[in-house]
């Protein structure tokens, strides 16, 4: 087990490494890096500035080094559209995105859970065919339109809810649930994999034994059908990722998506890059997490990965 | 157990869902109803859009902004779909977006399935530190998120088609390398295989004459499937800004171009986004049926 979270965290290392050779290169070998850094009313000044921050008249080996050294220092650059540093920028918006995502999280993934459940033990009931109904449907319709209707339907037609913004709960009832969509899909995974669960021979057993079917169905089957959503939720988080960007544009949320958006139309280097290697270091992380997580959840997984 | 099933069988009958489900399985054994939808959705207007388009894409009439869609009290049969907040006629963006869309699906496809397979096959074939190398690279990609990818690119490029192409191809590869490699590995130790060196093929001759046709069934049901991720992708890329440049009427585009009409010009954020999900729906309803008829043991990769 120790030997398997080691490997982990070195593999989690060397992708860390590689996207940060990625965004480091992208911008040195396309031309002029400080065109790059820079935004386009920026003077002489702020140029000395960033130029002298990344290093950028030394050798290429050596400005990595110095970019990983500003990078584990925290700093990532002057943001020349919003008069702060990139850090700073982020400092501020993170706990707006944290709690649209987290209440996101914590209502559809229990949520897609227990219903994955019931519609597994009421198989084949109009309950389980609205639920895959809905979920082909739901593959096919992008988040964003999603989105646009529900503000046309509740926001503008029946007045019911905010625009946009942020404010009261009522500023979180639609963002929240366009961002849970999304992760719906645990639910089918859910489904098939208590039916799975369902048919073996153990759960035959506990029946003639003369269990309860509550208990049957949660303390035996849940547990064990659980599993398989648990590797899904990695999946599920950088879903989250992508739909708060999303999200946070449409229904103008002051989080880190929409800065993303905002510095992209002021092409404002700095503050894209803080945000997308904050993003990978977040995903880098849960992938271990989740990995770590399952293999710790099925003792079957756990026996072969110390095998190897 | 047989009763039982009758018994459900019964029941459901009764119920709008039940009844909604005989339809949706009835439908989905009929591919050529989502075959035709394609077509007339996707397919014929982009291959024929000069000369369906009632109007120009990107030329407008100012006097006629917002007009209401044919069906309205107000609407007329000169702007069918009504007109945009530049008074461009919607049905002709539509249709010039459904190029955008078949053209850029395609490209991207092509170039991510490419790559992927033959990262695939070298991975699956070689083993070894290739395959370590290829699966880290593998770890990279799917530590990165795609649309923070994008805006990199984006803002050190600028948005345009190519970049779009270039960052969707980016995000869809490695599906082809993990399924391509793990069906590689199967087939390497098989005879045929092992036949065909031994009569002095080289291994390029072995991949591609041997292996690939074993594994197309595989990579036509995958691609089909993935068409429709690819599209709903680029609109949402295009949606946020960050994928096609406007003025060109790609459909993502023009849903963002109609968010801030909501109240007084609902059809122009409402109808591309349609467009989207026929479109959408119909192309993984038909990979579905594909896949049941070409290679039924790909049921895993999808939910």
């Amino acid at each position: 087990m120790q030997r398997y979270i080691i490997i982990r965290l070195f593999h989690g290392l060397i992708a860390f490494i590689g996207v940060t050779i990625v965004v480091f290169s992208l911008v040195r070998l396309t031309g002029d890096p400080l065109d790059n850094l820079l935004g386009e009313e920026d003077d002489e000044e702020t140029a000395a500035y960033v130029s002298e921050l990344w290093g950028l008249d030394r050798p290429l080996a050596e400005q990595y080094f110095t970019y990983m050294r500003n990078l584990s220092q925290g700093e990532f650059g002057p943001s020349f559209s919003f008069d702060a540093s990139a850090a700073e920028l982020i400092k501020k918006r993170l706990p707006n995105t944290l709690l649209l995502g987290g209440l996101a999280a914590m209502i559809s993934f229990p949520l897609s859970l227990m219903l994955g459940v019931v519609t597994a033990v009421k198989r084949d009931s109009p309950f389980d065919y609205g639920g895959k109904t809905l979920a082909v449907m739901g593959q096919a319709t992008p988040d964003f339109w999603i989105a646009i209707i529900l503000i046309w339907v509740f926001a503008v037609t029946l007045g019911w809810l905010p625009t946009s913004g942020k404010g009261g709960l009522s500023h979180l009832v639609l963002p929240v649930f366009v961002l849970a969509l999304p992760s719906a899909g645990t639910l089918r995974l859910m489904r098939s994999a208590m039916l799975n669960q369902l048919d073996s021979e153990y759960i035959k057993l506990a029946r003639i034994k003369g269990l309860p079917e509550w208990k049957i169905i949660w303390k035996h089957a849940f547990r064990n059908a659980a599993i398989v959503p648990l590797t899904f939720l990695s999946v599920v988080i950088s879903t989250l990722v992508t739909g708060s960007i999303v999200v946070e544009t449409i229904f103008a949320w002051p989080g880190m998506g929409q800065l993303a958006i905002q510095a992209i139309n002021a092409r404002d280097y700095h503050v894209v890059q803080a945000l997308a290697l904050m993003g990978s270091v977040i995903l880098i992380m849960l992938h271990i997490l989740t990995d770590i997580a399952y293999v710790y959840a099925d003792p079957r997984i756990r026996f072969t990965k110390m095998q190897s | 157990m047989a009763i039982d099933t009758e018994l459900r069988q019964e029941g459901l009958v009764d119920s709008p869902f039940g009844k909604l489900h005989k339809l949706y399985k009835g439908l989905r054994s009929l591919p050529w109803i989502w075959v035709s939808i394609l077509l007339v959705v996707l397919v014929i207007p982009a291959v024929f859009a000069p000369f369906i388009a009632p109007h120009d894409p990107y030329e407008g009439d100012i006097l006629e902004r917002l007009a209401p869609p044919v069906w309205d009290e107000e609407g007329s049969w000169d702007h069918i779909l009504g007109t945009d907040r530049l008074g461009r006629d919607l049905l002709s963006r539509l249709i010039y977006g459904s190029r955008i869309a078949l053209f850029v699906s395609m490209t991207a496809l092509l170039v991510s399935a490419t790559v992927g397979t033959t990262l695939g096959l070298l991975s699956g074939w070689y083993g070894g530190w290739v395959d370590h190398l290829i699966q880290r690279v593998v770890d990279i990609k799917s530590s990165i998120p795609v649309i923070l990818l994008a805006l990199i690119f984006v803002s050190i490029f600028g948005p345009s088609i190519f970049i779009a192409i270039s960052i969707i191809a980016i995000f869809l590869w490695n599906r082809y390398t993990r399924l391509i490699r793990a069906e590689t590995l199967a087939l390497r130790n098989m005879d045929f295989i092992a036949r065909a060196r031994v009569s002095g093929a080289s291994t390029t001759r072995i991949l591609i004459k041997h292996i690939l046709p074993n594994v197309a069934n595989t990579l036509i049901v995958l691609a089909t499937l993935e068409v429709g991720t690819v599209i709903i992708l680029e609109s949402t890329l295009s949606f946020l800004g960050v994928g096609i440049p406007r003025p060109i009427p790609s459909w993502g585009v023009m849903v963002s171009d109609g968010r801030n009409y909501l109240a007084v010009a609902w059809w122009i954020a409402i109808i591309p986004g349609l467009g989207i999900f026929l479109t959408v729906l119909s192309l993984n309803l038909f990979g579905d049926w594909l896949r049941d008829h070409l290679d039924p043991k790909l049921r895993q990769i999808r939910r």
